[in-house]
């Protein structure tokens, strides 16, 4: 009938809409068996598909809204995982708070705030010395 | 002909375990079917822009059982035929997405199939009516490589006149029935021709990772 022609989209949709029927409802021991005649390893095939239906399962649980104690478990790893990160970067803040332990420079720049009577003590002690050296 | 979907009150709701227990009993053989028909809707599913295959849909059919939260009565229905039965939904909601989405086939004389389950899915596989170049790309080479593979199944058959015949029936949307007047056969002549074709394309479309064969 149409031997020539090239097959259309449609077309094999209504070939595989008959050809899914008939796998539907045949027996599974004879689709294996004529997967077998066409050469094809059916205990790999079957090991593919049980691992995608495990897989499919897996996806489910992943979906699932989680138990209460489960939702404890992620509180608590939330908040250790907060507090790590707050006690982290207080430690980067803490080197602007921390005393400065070099003090050599803080000591050369002070402006010192010298009492009178001492600067009166030390002028004559300089004096005492420049008498002694003369 | 869907036995997948029980609506009796009385029948419980499928647990992981029940399902998981299931997945693990199911046999070799059990398996090679479920490959088959995703195979074969997989396929349908490029039809309407839909890049998945075999085992993306087992994958999803299990997800979509468990969320969708169906009943199953394993005492009336085995599970292989639950999940063919989900594979099918989803690939039925594909196509209804992507019609509705203004995703269209190059032959857009599409006729409408009573699938008899208008049941969403929410992992339905959506197609993109806007594919970007390597999407498009992508379902260009592997609509020639279906057309192929068709003209391929087709020609197996030179010299079977009767399956041949069938198969247009097929190609002109005849149903069973029509194609048994046509044809002047019965019931069980046409359902034999139509094994021998299913036979073939089993034996030839089957093989992993071969996109024509």
């Amino acid at each position: 009938m149409s031997a020539n022609k090239r097959w259309t989209p449609q077309e094999e949709e209504r070939l595989l809409d008959h050809l899914a029927d008939s796998i539907e409802t045949e027996p599974a021991t004879v689709i294996a068996a004529e997967m077998k005649e066409g050469g094809h390893d059916v205990t790999e095939i079957a090991g593919r598909m049980r691992a995608a239906a495990l897989a499919g399962v897996r996806q489910f649980k992943q979906s699932l809204p989680l138990t209460p104690q489960e939702q404890e478990v992620v509180r608590t790893e939330r908040a250790t995982s907060r507090v790590q990160t707050l006690l982290a970067s207080l430690r980067g803040v803490g080197g602007l708070l921390a005393p400065n332990t070099s003090f050599a420079p803080a000591y050369r720049n002070k402006q010192e705030d010298t009492p009178a009577s001492d600067e009166e003590l030390l002028r004559q002690q300089q004096e005492d010395l420049d008498r002694k050296t003369k | 002909m869907r036995k997948d979907k029980p609506q009796s009150k009385s029948e419980k709701v499928a647990t992981v375990e029940e399902i998981s227990d299931a997945i693990e009993q199911v046999s070799p053989d059990g398996w090679a079917k479920v490959y088959a028909f995703a195979k074969n809707r997989a396929r349908f599913m490029a039809l309407y822009g839909g890049s998945v295959d075999e085992s993306d849909l087992v994958q999803e059919a299990i997800a979509a059982l468990l969320q969708e939260r169906r009943t199953w009565k394993p005492s009336q229905v085995n599970f292989v035929g639950v999940l063919i039965g989900a594979i099918r939904s989803i690939a039925s909601n594909h196509k209804a997405k992507s019609l509705s989405s203004g995703y269209s086939i190059p032959e857009s004389q599409i006729t409408t199939t009573d699938e008899g389950d208008e049941s969403e899915a929410p992992t339905a596989l959506h197609a993109d009516p806007r594919p970007n170049q390597e999407q498009t790309m992508i379902q260009a080479e592997r609509e020639a490589d279906n057309v192929l593979r068709i003209q391929k199944l087709y020609s197996s058959f030179d010299r079977d006149k009767e399956a041949r015949d069938v198969m247009d029936g097929w190609r002109e949307g005849m149903s069973g029935t029509e194609i048994m007047e046509v044809l002047e056969i019965d019931r069980k002549g046409y359902e034999t021709i139509a094994k021998r074709i299913r036979r073939n394309s089993v034996e030839r479309w089957s093989k992993v990772n071969t996109h024509v064969s």
